[in-house]
């Protein structure tokens, strides 16, 4: 094995002479999927969709032949397709290059999934900071439709569909896919419950909707090019193609790499690609994709069940790059943005840090998430003040324990993660920070720490 | 607040390209926001006249996204990324600094500053990331402070760190280009 790249999504990203124009694209055989796919029949491209078996990137890792498949296309309403570049996941920075470097990427697969589920319009939501993301964007557009590859018309197939740009403005909900139809509708981004509001059959305007995270619609065209079966045979067979890792945080070189799934394990990223830790440094906790997903300890060892029935076990520096294997060890891959933490990291400061973010961003429809995101912010503050009680660190657990399975949209879990899995492997240093507190009264916080995490 | 015949148009151009007129609610606030730097009761009368909604609703969303705001800001606003990947690199620090250097304290406006902590700016594998007005500055390591803030006054001068509309050219050729690296 050993550790190493295979860029296909980022295939142009950060090349020498590369640019963001539509005349570059076109020069790599951009568009060319989108010509040959409007002469074919929609289902059939589906069809290949749902043989490839790729998994959504943005996070919940659901495969997305099968989110078409459940599109309501009996209802007679339009269709619409939403593009979800509003990335706010703490630690998740892949969308970003594609959107600044090569946006052309991206229409072609919002055109190509726009024609396969064959939507009226499509729009792409992208974060409001993004603001110069959005100014490349809607040249690119522009560009696009000048060349008839987004409007009326496309390629001359006689299928329209336009594409609507809509910025987002600071909200981390709004990458909830019902949030963000709220949002998208004109509301304050509230998520809605599922059921009845699935958006394969009530989405934006009540009308079936689709909503893709932009690396997952990178993927069509790729799945158009080489066929869904070719697709479905990269990497390994439960999740297929490559992931783009954006690992942060406390190693040597920090980025972005595009790897096979499955292809390397977590030491072999970084220790290989990362540089491993800073000098003098070790590893101490990793949070595998993105923020809310759980932390695992670096000298942790997971029981693992073999496909032939025999236990085996894992370190964490051994699991592979994919989505099962991580699920064996009792977390996810989510967006892939890994944050990598060292032994100078005071793990309460970090969950208290993390918490303040869910404080900050639980939309505040719902109690359980509101008040419980308040609480736990509330509770790690004070532990890492030097206030904190013996009893703070089972409090802890409870509210986040409360909070799973209660709320209206995946943040509640998302928040609640972090705090249990902090808490349940971390435990001692919880323990331990209120007991010197007590010792030697407030001066707890003026532990020998390198880094203030809030 | 002055509403012009111009923003009018602009306005119209945006909600032309949704289904429903309230879709554009974000954009057009967006617009608003940019052009008159917060929104007070005019501003709020006129998207929702605009958007076909009850001021309460524009208002609502006014109080629930963090970008839009009914204070006016600096003309320099400084966000720092607190979130994890960012603080560990230093973020946290770096914002204090950046308010003992600009006077300001953190989440307030004084003079022509803003400063502010914010949560992830998308760009974690850079950190520590900071935004000021629609320009990125990444890397910027707290000890650094000090010449970050000399660069960002020479650039506030010279006018190139003035808020551009969304609507205008892409600055640098699609990248980011950050005019300062740590």
């Amino acid at each position: 094995m050993g550790a190493k790249q295979n860029r296909i999504i980022y295939r142009h990203i950060d090349l020498d002479g590369w640019d963001a124009s539509i005349e570059k694209y076109m020069s790599d055989g951009g568009y060319e999927v989108l010509k040959s796919a409007v002469e074919r029949i929609p289902e059939d491209l589906c069809q290949e969709v749902l043989k490839s078996n790729i998994r959504g990137r943005g996070g919940a890792g659901f495969p997305i032949g099968m989110k078409w498949k459940f599109l309501d296309r009996r209802s007679g309403k339009p269709i619409y397709l939403i593009c979800n570049a509003d990335e706010s996941e703490p630690g998740t920075c892949k969308d970003r290059l594609l959107i600044y470097q090569d946006p052309h990427q991206i229409i072609e697969g919002v055109m190509c999934s726009a024609f396969a589920i064959r939507a009226k319009q499509a729009f792409i939501y992208i974060r409001g900071e993004y603001i110069n993301g959005y100014r490349v964007l809607m040249r690119a557009i522009q560009q696009a439709r000048a060349k008839g590859f987004v409007g009326d018309n496309i390629c001359g197939s006689g299928y329209s569909c336009d594409i609507t740009v809509c910025r987002g403005a600071g909200c981390y909900v709004c990458g909830e896919e019902t949030g963000l139809i709220s949002s998208l509708a004109g509301r304050r981004a509230y998520p809605r419950i599922k059921p009845p509001y699935f958006p394969a059959a009530m989405g934006l305007y009540d009308c079936p909707t689709a909503v893709n995270n932009v690396e997952t619609l990178c993927w069509v065209p790729q799945i158009f090019k080489l066929g869904g079966e070719a697709v479905s045979k990269m990497g390994v067979q439960s999740d297929p193609g490559t992931h783009i890792w954006g690992v942060s945080g406390l190693v040597k070189n920090p980025g972005r790499y595009e790897i096979d799934s499955g292809a390397c394990t977590v030491g072999e990223l970084l220790y290989d690609l990362c540089g491993g830790p800073l000098a003098g440094r070790r590893f101490k906790a990793i949070i595998p994709g993105g923020s809310s997903m759980k932390i695992l300890r670096w000298d942790e060892k997971f029981r693992i069940k073999g496909a032939d029935g025999s236990e085996f076990e894992r370190r964490t520096e051994d699991i592979p790059l994919d989505a099962v294997s991580f699920q064996q060890c009792g977390t996810a891959l989510g967006s892939c943005g890994m944050i990598v933490m060292d032994n100078t990291v005071d793990m309460v400061e970090a969950l208290a840090n993390l918490n303040q973010f869910y404080a900050h961003e639980s939309c505040g429809q719902c109690t359980p998430c509101r008040e419980g995101t308040t609480w736990m912010s509330r509770i790690t503050r004070r532990i890492c003040e030097g206030w904190g009680r013996e009893a703070d660190v089972d409090l802890l657990k409870s509210v986040a324990d409360n909070m799973c399975g209660r709320t209206i949209c995946a943040l509640g879990e998302g928040a609640a993660w972090p705090t249990q899995s902090n808490v349940s492997k971390f435990r001692e240093e919880y323990v331990e920070k209120i007991r010197r507190q007590e010792t030697v009264g407030g001066q707890a916080r003026l532990d020998n720490n390198a880094y203030r995490l809030i | 607040m002055e509403i012009d015949s111009q923003l009018e148009m602009e306005c119209d151009a945006l909600i032309g390209q949704y289904p429903q007129k309230r879709s554009a609610a974000m954009m057009v606030m967006h617009l608003i926001q940019e052009r008159f730097g917060y929104f007070d009761d005019t501003c709020v009368e006129f998207a929702a006249k605009k958007l076909g909604v009850e001021p309460i609703e524009v208002y609502g969303m006014l109080s629930f996204y963090p970008m839009y705001s009914d204070k006016p800001r600096g003309r320099v606003h400084i966000k720092v990324c607190r979130t994890l990947s960012c603080a560990l690199s230093g973020s946290v620090k770096l914002g204090h600094e950046l308010s003992k250097l600009t006077g300001c304290p953190i989440g307030s406006t004084k003079g022509v500053y803003t400063l502010e902590f914010v949560e992830c700016l998308g760009n974690c594998t850079n950190g520590p990331n900071v935004q000021v007005n629609d320009k990125l500055f990444e890397g910027v390591a707290p000890e650094d402070a000090e010449k970050f803030m000399e660069k960002i006054a020479a650039l506030d001068k010279s006018g190139e760190l003035a808020q551009k509309p969304a609507s205008a050219e892409p600055q640098g050729e699609g990248f980011d280009s950050p005019a300062y690296k740590g």
